[in-house]
């Protein structure tokens, strides 16, 4: 391959998620200069919007084996490669007074089948296993279900794919494929100001999950994607620590995961036309469907506190008129255009499932080596993710002095990157998110190496404001923190606005009992104390394009 | 019987109650020692914070949580009633990895030391006063050297109630409970010597509580869990033995009752509902008899004046009792009653014994001393004896117990 | 326990009605599960900030005509407005906390990031503008305090400059705000006053203030000064070489808290007693007069009065509680304003006007409420708990709970005198 231009590349990707996330890194570990477009910011589609359940495969075991078996091998390469983000609690598909226990049977030969390691244990077995489980159980298989962080997993890719010289942009659209005859030749980026920039490569990666049937379109292509939207509810804590799953036909709010310190009940499965595939808002009647059914699988979430509500888009491949789309296959989809559409250079992949992005990746990147002659085997089956090195054996001597709480946090967020985090010094160590313990150190470094340059991408990247308060305490501190680093207060302090209107959306849906009080003292403080009701979005004057670059795009 | 293997800890912490916490940081203004220690992370941070990671890896447990008094203060200021005290109380107990070394195993085991001291009296006072016994407590046990151990009595209360008492006790037609503590059994027989007087004058028998035994507070505020579960299953059957079935067991000790009524269920998780509204302080039982016509105070000795400064402990504010034993002492003709803005003294039980922690204890206690001082009064009363200890020494103010406030206007 | 009236609640509402009633000689009780929403307050006190059109309120008084019926002010008359806001402003300089503004006429106050919002009573400690926007100053030197992150700094600069201020920057310390420091969360508004209580660390901290001026004509400070009094304030403020001003911070609020311990001190000095600690969870009822109510705390305790007032507050405060589809007055199950559909309770926009803030219970023009339509006549509702107002769109919080305090005091000792 020759020299390549500024603005060429061998590969461009489109898509932030986790897929592109995935094939950004494996082209780039296998020598290709790689450039990925994100219209948002990274996990801003449905790799933010999930359960966070690495499934064992077990759920598809029945009704869809070939995928069961790309879950449970996938599974066992992201708890090597994915440590950090991964926590290994397995899970329990539990059987509930009324529900049939042949299904459990036909369930746990379909696993044995596939490699999964199921077992039925007894229903005293699986109370003690996970006491907050539906102690009228009547039937328990033992599966190697396990939670995995989305955003870490996506972050953690993209940083490897960086750290192999890969090019990453988020807040620009592509709103053009560029072709010649019938071969791509690159794209044109759009970011929020209309300001347009052209990048070329011969091979144009379409990884953007729901919004790839746009994207085909830009290039003339016909691709039917079905958008099955699920929402799910977050709970303040961790009610459980195992995954419990509903042993039955997958349905309406029948898994509970824990993630990190709270839990994930989800999810429902709903067609949505695809013009409405950006609107997220969960409905009331959503929220109580899935509450009537999460207290079957564990009572306790009635008198557990909901942080919020938020729906995602899976991003299937249409079949027939199935109104769920419960029973399209999770499988890959990985589509060759110059095979069937006659467009040379353009690939999409999609389908599947977060679990199988690694498998997902490979296979598309295979596709782009094949069309560019290049012959380097994928690697990233067995290569750590940056983080999930093995982790440096910590003196746990009684003279060493202790690791403070929030080191601690961080570690279980970054991995071996925590070494990153500097907070030697007393004002690294104050605190900004409280209910996360995320210091000043980590927002520091955040914004430092993994470009976190406004709130929400702050929350990605910590948890800051994903806590119990949503943001009430720290939103202003963080937002005041990164004003004093740019010096644009103006800017920041629409951001914050921004943010707290989007930690809104998730808690409104929910907003009774002790959310709804939060709400109120939220409110208190940051309408009725600071006034910032008062500064509508409308009213701020808008960066000029010509002499300070736009606040959201920024090059990752 | 109930058994000691009773696991405590499976049983949910304070119903996870934690989710109320509305994070307004409001406890955080009334927590006594984040405002003098820096290392302490404040009651939200060790409480309702901190529980959600415990909950997912019991690592985050921080030995820092040491720090706390157990005030319970933070309970109190909290406008959603999140029991924050209970649960670093329990987290503590659960997650302490290092063993209680000899100091913790001497400070709390209170029983056994007054036995033993008060066999050895005076030569255990002259002893421990010895700047040479005191260097050593300091040195190599960490018990300051500031501080004296509470001076021990040459008998115990129970020898004295055998010799001088229990024989009347037969002769009155009502008979009260009286689970006297450790204080007043080993180190001060005051308050209990003018329990059972007063409660004599106002025609009550006192019966002792059958092979009474410390109520445990001590061993849990030290990290010793099944120490304190041991002695709490003990205490409670005492408690419903057919002897101590009087309907009202009274004590002179706030700590003591708290622990005997709250702690046991909220910390240890133990069902004492049987017992744990039998339990009164003997300031509560007599306010209430007054108050339902059941009961008159006997005249006061002619030109009885006492101006009484009346510190509201930590463990009355919790249980809101400071209202009765205030109001009965208002009742009683020559007292006039200030009410000291309630403030933590510092001592909490064990707390302030420590040498790391003496300083942050006076520290601590210093608004009150102020408070006492400005206040001019001839005598600090208060329902704790560890307060009462802490009070002394630090303003050498007179420092008494209501019930010898009563017995002293009624001689 | 016996008393003439017992207050539920403890914040700003129920110490107003009960210094007043106490002040006539009532045996009062307060009882309240915990402390209240003054920590979280501004510094400031508002009637009446904003109309219902959103526009800003200049005279208070006047303009308070505009609000519908619905309203407290409304609800009572407002022509009681003057006379109880005049009262009100009494009752605070009373209890030893020194208050400038009047009803006539709002001010501006300077929110935490500095945004000039309407005012009624602000405390002395306080920068304020006046209707106008007219600071007492050219050029300010705005302070902070090394490592304190609830005061954001490049957000007041920016919004006090907005507004016509002109301010530079500096930060200060002493020793032992260092050490604070090291604490990860405990470097707080009211940790700092605790060691702003020491005339040492004053005298410290007035040297580098006054290190860091050049040229300006006022100094602005976070208000972490004095829980339980200003004395070291006006201590600082006779050190420093320029006149002195505080901004409001972030919760916890210093002031606030001085607010509430001074109130409480005076009621106590009147003979009332304060139950803390005591969440009162039921009452008992009958002929459509309240009997007595028990506390969390005391459960075998009956407590009882001739009178009683709510002052529960709203939401934050469980004066006001809601399920999953319905909004309750958790005690008593009085009669509430609200909307049948959980939809409807909340707006999409954040800064949209949320109609649950206007949720409570209603009353009659006397403050009474009723069960099932039933009026309970020795019950008066008082502050947040009502319906009809609304702290944010029309910033009207404190001044409902002052006003319908003092409101319901009124008619509690005309009822006693009555009989």
């Amino acid at each position: 391959m020759g020299s390549l231009r500024n603005n060429s590349f061998h590969v461009i990707v489109i898509g932030g998620g986790i897929t592109g996330a995935g094939v950004a890194r494996d082209c780039a570990m296998r020598g290709l200069k790689v450039l990925l477009i994100e219209k948002h910011d990274l996990t801003h589609g449905a790799s933010g919007r999930n359960h966070g359940l690495m499934h064992s495969g077990a759920r598809y075991a029945v009704s869809d084996p070939e995928n069961a078996a790309e879950c449970i091998a996938e599974n066992r390469i992201l708890r090597r490669i994915a440590r950090h983000c991964v926590e290994e609690t397995d899970g329990l598909f539990i059987s509930l007074p009324g529900d049939d226990l042949a299904y459990q049977q036909q369930f746990a030969q379909a696993c044995i089948s596939t490699g999964i390691n199921a077992q039925i244990i007894s229903t005293r077995e699986a109370i003690e296993l996970e006491p907050a489980v539906n102690p009228d159980i009547i039937g328990a298989v033992r599966v190697p279900d396990a939670a995995i962080d989305p955003f870490r997993l996506t972050m953690a890719n993209i940083l490897d794919a960086q750290a192999h010289g890969a090019q990453v942009i988020t807040h620009h659209a592509v709103t053009q494929i560029l072709t010649s005859g019938t071969s791509v030749t690159g794209v044109v980026a759009t970011d929020s100001y209309g300001n347009k920039t052209e990048y070329h490569a011969p091979v144009v990666v379409n990884a953007a999950g729901i919004w790839g049937q746009h994207i085909a379109g830009l290039a003339g292509i016909t691709l039917n994607m079905y958008p099955a939207r699920g929402a799910l509810l977050i709970f303040g804590h961790r009610v459980n620590n195992m995954v419990i799953n509903r042993c039955r036909k997958p349905s309406n709010g029948d898994i509970l995961v824990p993630d990190d310190i709270v839990c994930v009940l989800g999810t429902t499965s709903d067609r949505v036309p695809i013009d409405r595939i950006d609107d997220t808002t969960v409905t009331n009647g959503e929220v109580d469907l899935l509450l009537a059914e999460g207290v079957k699988l564990v009572p306790l979430l009635a008198r557990t506190r909901i942080l919020r509500a938020y729906a995602g888009i899976r991003p299937l491949v249409a079949s027939d008129n199935d109104d769920s789309g419960r029973d399209i296959s999770r499988g890959i989809v990985c589509i060759d255009h110059a095979k069937r559409d006659g467009m040379d250079g353009f690939i999409t992949i999609t389908g599947g499932k977060m679990m199988t992005y690694r498998l997902m990746a490979q296979q598309a990147t295979d596709l782009v080596c094949r069309k560019l002659n290049v012959k380097v085997a994928c690697t990233t089956a067995v290569t750590p993710l940056p983080g999930s090195e093995p982790m440096p054996v910590r003196d746990d001597d009684e003279d060493t002095p202790p690791v403070s709480f929030a080191h601690r946090a961080a570690e279980g967020r970054h991995g071996t990157l925590v070494s990153k985090i500097h907070d030697e010094r007393p004002e690294q160590r104050a605190l900004v998110c409280e209910c996360e313990h995320v210091s000043t150190a980590e927002v520091n470094y955040a914004i430092n190496e993994l470009h976190a340059s406004s709130l929400a991408r702050l929350r990605r990247r910590t948890r800051l404001g994903m806590g119990t308060c949503q943001g009430k305490m720290c939103a202003c501190r963080a937002a005041a923190l990164m004003a004093g680093r740019d010096g644009d207060p103006e800017t920041q302090i629409s951001d914050l606005n921004a943010f707290l209107n989007e930690r809104w959306k998730g808690i409104r849906p929910v907003a009774w009992g002790t959310a709804l009080s939060e709400a109120q003292l939220s409110a208190m403080t940051y309408q009725s104390l600071c006034g910032m009701n008062l500064i509508q979005p409308d009213d701020l004057p808008k960066a000029s394009p010509q002499t300070s670059p736009n606040p959201d795009s920024h090059e990752v | 019987m109930s058994k000691v293997s009773h696991n405590f800890f499976v049983s949910s912490i304070s119903d996870n109650n934690f989710e109320e916490c509305l994070k307004c940081s409001i406890c955080t203004v009334y927590c006594p020692v984040s405002a003098v220690e820096p290392l302490f992370p404040g009651p939200k941070q060790a409480g309702p914070d901190g529980e959600r990671y415990r909950l997912k890896n019991p690592n985050f447990y921080d030995d820092s949580l040491k720090l706390c008094l157990n005030c319970k203060r933070c309970e109190v200021a909290c406008p959603h009633d999140v029991r924050i005290g209970d649960i670093i109380q329990r987290a503590r107990l659960q997650n302490s990895r290092r063993k209680p070394g000899i100091r913790a195993r001497l400070l709390a085991s209170t029983d056994l030391v007054g036995r033993v001291a008060t066999r050895l009296t005076p030569a255990f006072n002259t002893l421990q006063n010895l700047v040479t016994a005191k260097e050593y407590k300091h040195r190599m046990l960490g018990i300051d050297r500031h501080f004296s151990f509470p001076t021990y009595a040459n008998t115990t209360f129970e020898k004295w109630f055998e010799k001088n008492a229990a024989k009347q006790q037969a002769g009155f037609e009502h008979q009260v409970g009286y689970f006297h503590g450790c204080h007043v059994n080993y180190n001060d027989h005051g308050p209990g010597i003018a329990f059972v007087k007063v409660m004599n004058k106002l025609g009550f028998g006192v019966t002792l509580i059958k092979d009474e035994k410390c109520c445990g507070n001590p061993f849990m505020a030290n990290g010793m869990p099944q120490k304190a579960l041991k002695l709490a299953f003990h205490n409670l059957n005492q408690l419903r033995l057919p002897a101590s079935q009087v309907s009202d067991v009274l004590t002179t000790s706030s700590t003591c009752t708290f622990t005997l009524r709250d702690e046991y269920k909220f910390v240890l998780g133990l069902d004492n509902h049987d017992v744990r509204d039998r339990i009164s302080l003997a300031t509560r039982f007599i306010f209430k008899k007054i108050e339902d016509g059941e009961l008159q105070l006997p005249s006061v000795k002619p030109d009885f004046k006492l101006r009484i400064a009346y510190h509201s402990a930590c463990h009355m504010e919790k249980l809101g009792w400071s209202y009765y034993s205030a109001s009965l002492l208002r009742m009683i003709p020559g007292v006039e009653l200030i009410m000291l803005d309630s403030q933590c003294c510092g001592m909490a039980g064990t707390y302030g014994f420590k040498t790391e922690n003496y300083n942050r204890s006076l520290k601590i206690g210093q608004p009150l001393f102020q408070a006492i001082e400005e206040a001019s009064a001839n005598v600090v009363v208060t329902d704790c004896e560890m307060c009462s200890q802490q009070i002394a020494a630090a303003t050498g103010a007179r420092v008494m117990h209501p019930m010898e406030v009563l017995a002293l206007a009624f001689s | 326990m016996k008393f003439s009236t017992i207050i539920i609640g403890g914040g700003l509402t129920g110490l107003t009605a009960g210094i007043t009633l106490a002040a006539k000689g009532q045996r009062v009780a307060i009882l309240a599960t915990g402390q209240s929403r003054l920590h979280f307050t501004s510094g400031s006190l508002e009637l009446l900030g904003y109309n219902p059109d959103g526009s800003v309120v200049q005279a208070p008084l006047d303009e308070c005509e505009n609000l519908p019926q619905s309203h407290p002010y409304k609800v009572i008359g407002t022509q009681r407005l003057p006379q109880l806001a005049a009262e009100a402003r009494e009752l605070l300089a009373s209890s030893g906390i020194r208050v400038n503004g009047d009803a006539a006429t709002n001010h501006y106050r300077i929110s935490p990031i500095g945004i000039p919002k309407p005012a009624w009573l602000t405390l002395d400690d306080y920068i304020t503008a006046d209707i106008s926007l007219k600071f007492p100053f050219r050029k300010a030197l705005l302070v902070n305090i090394a490592g304190y992150i609830d005061f954001p700094v490049s957000f007041l600069k920016h919004n006090l400059e907005k507004a016509g201020a002109a301010c530079n920057v500096a930060e200060v310390s002493t020793p032992a705000l260092e050490t604070l420091r090291t604490s990860q969360t405990e470097m707080r508004a009211t940790n700092i006053a605790r060691i702003l209580a020491d005339q040492k660390a004053i005298d410290q901290l007035s040297v580098e203030i006054n290190r860091a001026i050049s040229g300006e004509d006022a100094i602005l400070l976070p208000a972490v000064f004095g829980i339980a009094d200003d004395k070291n304030l006006q201590y600082l403020r006779r050190m420093v070489t320029r006149p002195l001003y505080c901004i409001s911070t972030l919760p916890p609020a210093v002031t606030g808290v001085r607010i509430q311990t001074r109130l409480r001190k005076r009621f106590l000095s009147l003979g009332g007693t304060f139950m803390l600690g005591s969440t009162v969870r039921n009452a008992a009822i009958s002929h459509g007069r309240i009997t007595s109510v028990t506390a969390s705390n005391l459960p075998d305790q009956r407590l009882s009065a001739d009178n009683f007032i709510l002052a529960t507050g709203s939401f934050m405060g469980n004066g006001l509680v809601a399920t999953q589809d319905t909004i309750v007055e958790p005690i008593m199950n009085l009669d509430v304003d609200s909307l049948p559909d959980r939809g409807e309770w909340t707006s999409l926009r954040l800064n949209d006007r949320q109609p649950y803030m206007e949720f409570g219970v209603r009353t009659d023009s006397e403050l009474h409420p009723a069960i099932s339509g039933d009026t309970l006549q020795n019950l008066w509702a008082a502050g947040a708990v009502l319906s009809g107002h609304n702290p944010i769109s029309l910033a009207d919080s404190t001044g409902v709970d002052m006003i319908t305090a003092l409101a319901a005091a009124h008619d509690i000792i005309k009822s006693k005198d009555h009989h």
